[in-house]
């Protein structure tokens, strides 16, 4: 029996849009498992990112629930979600948005500053230990602008992961890498969740989506369907690979 | 016709353009008209009011109908003959001269000004100043027995007012005489010079004639005559040429307590206005060098942000220069609104501050707005500002086409990096300091502007302090006086060593001095000299204080006007004595606006002039200055008369009033400044940092965070273009003060820096820029995490 890390109850969101309202997310309910890999997939427009910056609570629901520790995000005070960000969750973008100005160590550094359970050269050493492990230690003193998307999204997970959050979510990580840069990306992300680290994950990447154990696929604002899988395996590519496949077809995408 | 249509579509391109422009920068546009609405005003107010000034003073010398030269000379001296010789000149139009009686003092509720006043009878020719002081009476009422009219100079001088009694000392009696109202005396009227004319009724003045005429002795014989002579219409010299021919021709000033020229009456009475106006019109054109630094940071940051609408607008069609021609207009637009309404609110300005030199010039001014002049020079500022934007807007030609388009824009957050860490303990100290460093060129618009707004507090902030400060003033003039005396009869060694000796009793004596002062001509030419009988008090800025008895020191100005070296001979005279004398060096005095030079008392002697009149003392112990004062009243009441000066005779509370009030407008101007300035940089840092606001939100950053960050980044663009305007002020406000301060004598000014000059305007400036910063980022909460996501 897995334990339910974070969970949603008819989330709904929508924007006014010429007078009338766009219905993005309706009465979506969803649960997010400690240790999974839980994957979002869905067309353009389906509302991944939408439900994803929803859970997260950088993004507020229309109307809702979303349950995490006890608490409805929802109805947290922007004090509470910024303390969530920095501690509890993590963010990876699909366009990295590492800070221009700050190399990329002090881009890891800087919101393990805000973290006040650790001092300053605890938060260096961590750092340089993830620089190390996601192998840009080499270029910490370079500034964004200075190294590929791939170095750029590698130090963004870094950062993501610089206090130890509960659940990571990620927005289309590689949705702005090349092929290589993809793989590599995927690989540290598969690495991260074998070594206990929960993330939700949005993406309309199929090799993406087959790091996950657990795909979700989104149409229309709604959960429309669930795919449980083993943990992803080098070896089982292929044959997971036409799992998830004949499971997208049955969903229509 | 078909030409004609091409036009009009030429145009419509141009002014669709113009009008997206100005609604998609509603911010910018209202900021520059604001700033432009300040300068406009101030630029109006400041000539309309030097106009009107000028103007009044002009109309009201007309009307009392002044001659080119007025001469104060004693009765006896103004012998048949030489009145003749003056009239025959073929110089001279005319001469009307009027009987009056001196008065060696005035005094009013224990205040007393040794200046002298010179009673006339009323002439109806000078205009009644009404009670609120806005305009004048139609008619002056005759005086009735006791009765006078006195100038706005001695009502400011003495502050009394209309009812009061004020006391003169003519002919070594005290005469007491009830103010009926204040007239409007253009020659000698203003505060800024020494002698009054008042005007008594004829019966009083036919029985003071009489009744002294009877008794006084010719030594302190009140009787003296007013002598207006009006130059000939042929006569092409100046006014100062004018009368150093006709005295050499005559001999009429050097035999005549004093003159004035029309033009030397024009300038001491228009001086401290004109002080003011420079002030006020270099810190107007700071403020229009701001608005360029403004503009132009708001046209280069506008046009990185709109890379891509400018790429395509290129792509269609649209050449350079049209697109120039679209920011020329829409910045010159913003001027234009902003001049329009700041020349209206002048006139209400003009309205309340038409007066405001009453005090000091002693005429009404009208108060019509200079509308002809200052569209002028607001003419002459679209121009600076339109080739200025033709300028800044070169890089409009840079922008290719198809990067826009491709949205290969290139990185606008940062040009550099000053690799300066980012520490846990203080982070968003350290982050402000981050963004600061990486985008220094884009925030050195703003560091100069707080550097230009800081430098100018800072040098008002000098010349407030110098006003009062005993080192400074000491330094310039040689002495800071605590306590001076008014000799009655001609003093000899053996009172001045009295007087010493009693004044050690409650102080050592720090510095003294004892002087006479008297209009001597160098070369013909009337100037103020001052005699020492010790003359190594004065401190000489070149060569050396006149040692010998054929040694004199002169000012700078004296040098410019007279054309005047160190080493040069000049002949001095005085009542038909004169005698030879060289340039030993060249000192400072405010006394005569700087027109002074000065001599020993061994010198002087030459010229028949063996009297000390005065005498200065500054003390080592300068609390018991009042004391000392009325010991010396005590011991000597015979001899002297003396006086303290608790604050080393500084300026009259006129003018520290008036230097204080022109403090208050550009602290006020400056934080207006501030504020647009602010709101202008942080909105368009805002804009441009918006995608880095939201990666701190979602890093944890808390709005309060991110808003003390943005706050404490301009907090320290404050304290950078502190450190920038205070080196240029201790470099360069010297030098400006000293190049404004000439028109009153000063060519050597001394910078008195205390922590207050330094302190005062760096810190509001500080909090202005801190504050305001910390209040437009408000806008921050606005910026939602969502804005990273890419759909």
């Amino acid at each position: 029996m897995k334990n339910v890390i974070l969970s949603a109850k008819g989330l709904c969101k929508s924007y006014a849009h010429n007078g009338g309202q766009n219905h993005i997310l309706s009465h979506v309910d969803i649960e997010i498992y400690d240790g999974d890999f839980t994957v979002v997939m869905g067309a353009s427009g389906s509302g991944k990112s939408t439900l994803l910056y929803a859970l997260s609570g950088m993004d507020r629901a229309t109307a809702g629930e979303v349950l995490y520790n006890g608490e409805n995000l929802v109805q947290c005070k922007e004090k509470k979600l910024a303390a969530l960000r920095h501690g509890d969750f993590g963010f990876v973008f699909q366009q990295m948005h590492l800070v221009s100005n700050l190399s990329l160590f002090e881009n890891i550094v800087v919101p393990g500053y805000l973290n006040k359970n650790k001092n300053a050269s605890e938060i260096k050493a961590y750092a340089q230990e993830l620089m190390e492990k996601m192998g840009i230690s080499h270029i910490k003193s370079h500034l964004p602008s200075q190294v590929s998307g791939g170095e750029q999204q590698r130090c963004a997970i870094a950062r993501a992961v610089i206090n130890s959050p509960k659940l990571l979510f990620a927005d289309e990580p590689t949705g702005a890498l090349n092929r290589h840069n993809t793989t590599e990306v995927l690989n540290l992300l598969t690495e991260l969740n074998r070594s206990g680290q929960s993330i939700l994950m949005v993406t309309h990447d199929m090799r993406a989506a087959l790091r996950a154990s657990r795909i979700l696929y989104l149409e229309d604002g709604k959960i429309t369907g669930t795919l449980d899988l083993q943990p992803y395996n080098k070896e089982e590519e292929k044959s997971r690979e036409k799992q998830v496949d004949a499971w997208l077809n049955a969903m229509e995408w | 016709m078909a030409e004609c249509n091409g036009m009009v579509g030429a145009d419509m391109e141009i002014i669709t353009l113009l009008k997206g422009n100005i609604r998609g920068r509603k911010g910018s546009f209202i900021s520059i008209m604001l700033l432009m609405v300040i300068i406009a005003m101030a630029l109006t107010t400041v000539l309309s009011v030097r106009d009107n000034c000028s103007k009044s003073y002009e109309n009201a010398l007309e009307q009392v109908h002044a001659g080119d030269l007025t001469v104060i000379i004693k009765n006896e001296n103004l012998t048949d003959d030489l009145l003749e010789k003056t009239e025959n000149h073929s110089m001279v139009k005319e001469v009307v001269h009027i009987p009056v009686l001196c008065s060696d003092k005035t005094e009013f509720a224990g205040k007393t000004n040794g200046n002298r006043a010179f009673l006339r009878k009323t002439d109806d020719t000078y205009k009644l100043i009404n009670q609120e002081k806005n305009t004048y009476e139609e008619t002056i009422p005759a005086l009735e027995h006791g009765e006078i009219y006195i100038t706005q100079g001695i009502v400011t001088n003495m502050d009394c007012h209309i009812g009061d009694t004020l006391k003169f000392f003519v002919g070594g009696e005290e005469k007491a005489f009830r103010i009926k109202g204040i007239v409007a005396e253009p020659v000698m009227g203003a505060s800024v010079i020494g002698w009054k004319q008042v005007f008594i009724s004829d019966e009083d003045f036919d029985n003071l004639y009489n009744g002294f005429s009877r008794k006084v002795k010719s030594d302190i014989s009140p009787f003296y005559q007013i002598v207006q002579i009006y130059k000939a219409d042929n006569c092409e010299l100046s006014d100062g040429q004018w009368r150093r021919q006709l005295n050499l021709d005559t001999g009429i000033v050097n035999n005549a307590m004093g003159s004035l020229t029309k033009s030397m009456s024009r300038h001491y009475t228009n001086l401290f206005p004109e002080v003011i106006v420079s002030i006020l019109m270099v810190f107007i054109g700071l403020l229009l060098v701001i608005v360029l630094v403004v503009m132009g940071h708001s046209i280069s940051t506008g046009i990185e942000m709109d890379y891509v609408n400018l790429g395509i607008l290129k792509s269609q069609g649209f050449t350079q220069e049209k697109i120039r021609l679209v920011f020329v207009l829409q910045y010159l637009l913003a001027e234009l609104a902003g001049a329009a309404v700041g020349m209206l609110l002048s006139v209400p300005l003009i309205n309340s501050l038409g007066n405001v030199f009453l005090p000091i010039m002693a005429v009404v001014a009208q108060k019509s707005i200079s509308a002809g002049k200052s569209a002028a020079v607001l003419l002459s500022i679209f121009i600076i500002s339109g080739l200025f934007i033709v300028v800044i807007t070169g890089k409009i030609g840079k922008i290719s086409p198809v990067r826009a388009i491709t949205g290969g824009r290139r990185e606008i957050y940062f040009d550099s990096r000053i690799n300066v860490p980012v520490y846990k303990k203080g982070l968003s100290l350290w982050l402000a300091f981050r963004q600061f460093t990486a985008g220094k060129k884009r925030y050195a618009g703003a560091i100069l502007i707080v550097s230009i707004l800081v430098f100018f507090m800072m040098t008002i902030m000098i010349l407030g302090n110098v006003l009062n400060s005993k080192s400074a003033i000491e330094a310039m003039t040689g002495m800071y006086i605590e306590c001076d005396a008014e000799f009655k009869k001609a003093p000899d060694e053996q009172l001045f060593q009295a007087m010493e000796q009693k004044i050690q009793e409650y102080s050592p004596i720090k510095k003294k001095y004892y002087m006479t002062t008297e209009y001597l001509s160098i070369n013909g030419d009337e100037i103020y000299c001052q005699i020492y009988k010790e003359p190594d008090i004065i401190v000489a800025d070149k060569g050396r204080a006149p040692l010998y008895d054929n040694e004199i020191v002169i000012t700078e100005i004296v040098a410019d006007e007279l054309n005047l070296h160190m080493g040069d001979e000049v002949v001095v005279a005085h009542n038909n004595k004169e005698d030879e004398y060289i340039v030993s060096g060249i000192f400072q005095s405010v006394n005569d606006t700087g027109m002074v030079f000065a001599m020993s008392l061994e010198g002087a002697e030459k010229l028949g002039i063996d009297k000390i009149y005065y005498a200065g003392y500054s003390f080592e112990q300068p609390n018991q200055c009042e004391e000392i004062a009325r010991m010396l009243n005590e011991e000597f009441p015979d001899y002297l008369e003396a006086e303290a000066a608790p604050n080393g005779g500084g300026l009259e509370d006129t003018y520290v009033v008036a230097i204080n009030a022109m403090k208050f407008i550009i602290y006020t101007i400056s934080v207006v400044f501030a504020l647009v300035v602010v709101m202008m940089f942080c909105t368009k840092t805002f804009m441009q940092e918006k995608t880095d606001m939201g990666i701190y939100k979602a890093l944890g950053f808390t709005t309060f965070n991110l808003r003390l960050q943005f706050a404490l980044r301009f907090l320290i663009i404050a304290l950078a273009g502190s450190i920038l305007g205070a080196a240029v002020s201790i470099l360069c406000s010297g030098r400006l003060l000293s190049s404004i301060l000439r028109l009153i004598g000063v060519t050597r000014f001394v910078v008195n820096y205390t922590a207050d000059t330094f302190f005062i305007p760096v810190s509001l400036i500080c909090v202005c820029f801190f504050l305001f910063a910390l209040l437009v980022s408000g806008k921050m909460k606005r910026v939602a995490v969502r804005e990273l996501v890419t759909e």
